[in-house]
């Protein structure tokens, strides 16, 4: 634990275990302050919000449910995130493949670079419908480190694997989908650009 | 896109912010699953017409007519899977060039053109009305005894204590001009009660008074909570309360969020600190880098050692990294 970070993993360690004591106000503080970090990881491992609430709220069932377990070893954000991407795991692992369409947000009609932000869009679409085909182990490791651009240590830490595993996994996912990108221009071009993100 | 290497790089695409009352559905199951018990019902069954008090003069047949055409009652998303086990889910009214008249808990409510009202909550725990923009008068019965009814429209929340009133938005101003009865309106922690005849307005947060006073004894009804959760101990709106207050805002309304955690973080409580964190956050997450900069470096000057320095410090770099 860095110094600096000693107060908060104290006061983390506190609210968890008001919250896992019943007590209400420290509950809702609790998800005040974690929601967005969780719905964060999900959403980038999911790529869309249509299963989010079911799988939002097994993870915060989860959350409460071990908060007597927590010790301050991480950061609760850390913490919970780790939940989070354990239960979207085992969501997608036994989720059967789908083709549903998502509802494109309309573009923000002010935003200067409309269509910047479409393209974006069609491109991250694309991107999670190719990782829908991929073993979660994989799509998850892609997710946290090349599209939400997190730490490999901190990916590492969040599926419980070595940096090295977590490496390998990415390699691994980003072959399976520049192959699957050769008859699509904008997934490859795409997954060039997140490369470069990464770098 | 183009081979060529001017063109824009694709960055990650952006998190879509889950809509507030989906957080809020998703907050109460999961609370309600704590508790031991099922989550809460949603009663969406319109209220029993006729009463005495429900229908005031300039509120003709003709809207109700009008009405039957102009309004939209759907589900949150349209989603059966955003429904509640029970099958109930909030009511969002959105009017297009004609008003809306409806019925919901023990009130009746005309939604005027071009306005957006989300109702929830139960006749037995109470209702809340949440004014997404435009205007909504409301005839409510008197609440002596009755379950809460309480109206908010951005940072404002008008609690009923039993009359007919008007709210109207306008961006994160809200104004209320009432009727009959009587209202107490809660704003910045303060709270006011607006009697019959007068206005109140948040851009003045004066009450022009008119020549008489409300009633006492209607002032007196105890305060009543949102519906949707448990009555708060401190019996007003807390900071907490503002602060989730701004959160519900940031997927429908994120200037208004942006509105709300900014005048929270004049303070200096724990929540001015998180809520000048989620100013930094927000920022960010809406692509205004430099506004997130400057939220996060007066957060860590403000609160160097606040339980979101590390965060803080950590955005700061992803972003310093974005603008390279």
């Amino acid at each position: 634990v860095k110094p600096a970070e000693a107060p908060r993993r104290q006061s983390d360690v506190e609210l968890a275990q008001r919250a896992a004591s019943g007590d209400r106000q420290a509950q809702r503080e609790l998800l005040a302050f974690q929601r967005g970090p969780i719905h964060r990881t999900l959403f980038r491992i999911l790529g869309s919000n249509r299963d989010m609430e079911d799988v939002l709220q097994d993870t915060l069932l989860e959350v409460f449910r071990s908060l007597d377990r927590f010790r301050g070893d991480s950061t609760l954000t850390r913490y919970c995130c780790t939940i989070a991407t354990r239960v979207a795991w085992a969501y997608l692992d036994r989720r059967r493949p789908t083709h549903a369409l998502d509802l494109v947000p309309e573009p923000i009609s002010d935003d200067p670079d409309v269509h910047q932000q479409a393209l974006s869009r069609e491109a991250a679409r694309r991107l999670y419908a190719a990782l829908d085909r991929l073993d979660p182990k994989l799509r998850i490791a892609f997710a946290l480190a090349v599209v939400d651009q997190r730490p490999l240590a901190e990916v590492a830490a969040l599926v419980d694997a070595s940096v090295v595993a977590v490496k390998t996994r990415v390699w691994r996912a980003r072959r399976e989908l520049t192959r699957r990108a050769k008859r699509d221009d904008l997934l490859a071009t795409y997954l060039v650009d997140l490369a470069e993100e990464v770098s | 896109v183009t081979d060529d290497d001017d063109r824009e790089r694709l960055g990650p695409p952006p998190i879509d912010p889950l809509p507030d009352l989906a957080w809020a559905r998703v907050e109460r199951n999961v609370l309600a699953e704590l508790d031991g018990g099922q989550p809460t019902r949603v009663d969406t069954r319109p209220a029993p017409t006729g009463r005495r008090w429900v229908i005031s003069v300039g509120i003709g047949a003709a809207l109700g007519a009008a009405a039957a055409i102009a309004l939209l009652v759907i589900g949150i998303d349209g989603d059966d899977a955003a429904r509640d086990p029970n099958g109930a889910v909030p009511t969002r009214i959105a009017t297009g060039d004609a008003p809306s008249d409806v019925g919901f808990g023990d009130a009746h409510v005309v939604v005027a053109p071009g306005s957006a009202l989300v109702l929830s909550g139960t006749g037995d725990s109470g209702v809340l009305a949440i004014l997404d923009r435009g205007s909504a008068r409301f005839s409510v019965a008197p609440r002596r005894g009755r379950p809460p009814y309480v109206v908010q429209a951005g940072a404002v929340a008008v609690r009923v204590v039993g009359t007919e009133f008007t709210v109207t938005r306008d961006g994160d101003d809200a104004s209320v001009a009432v009727v009959h009865g009587s209202v107490e309106v809660v704003y910045r922690g303060k709270r006011e009660a607006v009697s019959a005849g007068s206005t109140w307005s948040s851009r003045t947060t004066i009450v022009a008074t008119p020549e008489h006073q409300p009633e006492p004894e209607m002032i007196e009804t105890p305060a009543p909570s949102r519906p949707t959760r448990p009555p708060s101990p401190a019996d007003s709106i807390t900071e907490q309360d503002r602060f989730e207050a701004a959160a519900r805002l940031e997927a429908s309304d994120p200037a208004a969020a942006l509105a709300g955690y900014r005048e929270l973080a004049r303070g200096r409580s724990a929540w001015a600190g998180n809520a000048l964190y989620a100013v930094g956050r927000l920022s960010h997450e809406r692509g205004d880098r430099a506004a997130a900069q400057r939220a996060l470096a007066e957060y860590l000057r403000r609160f160097p050692r606040g339980a979101n320095a590390a965060d803080a410090h950590t955005l700061l770099a992803r972003i310093e990294g974005e603008s390279r």
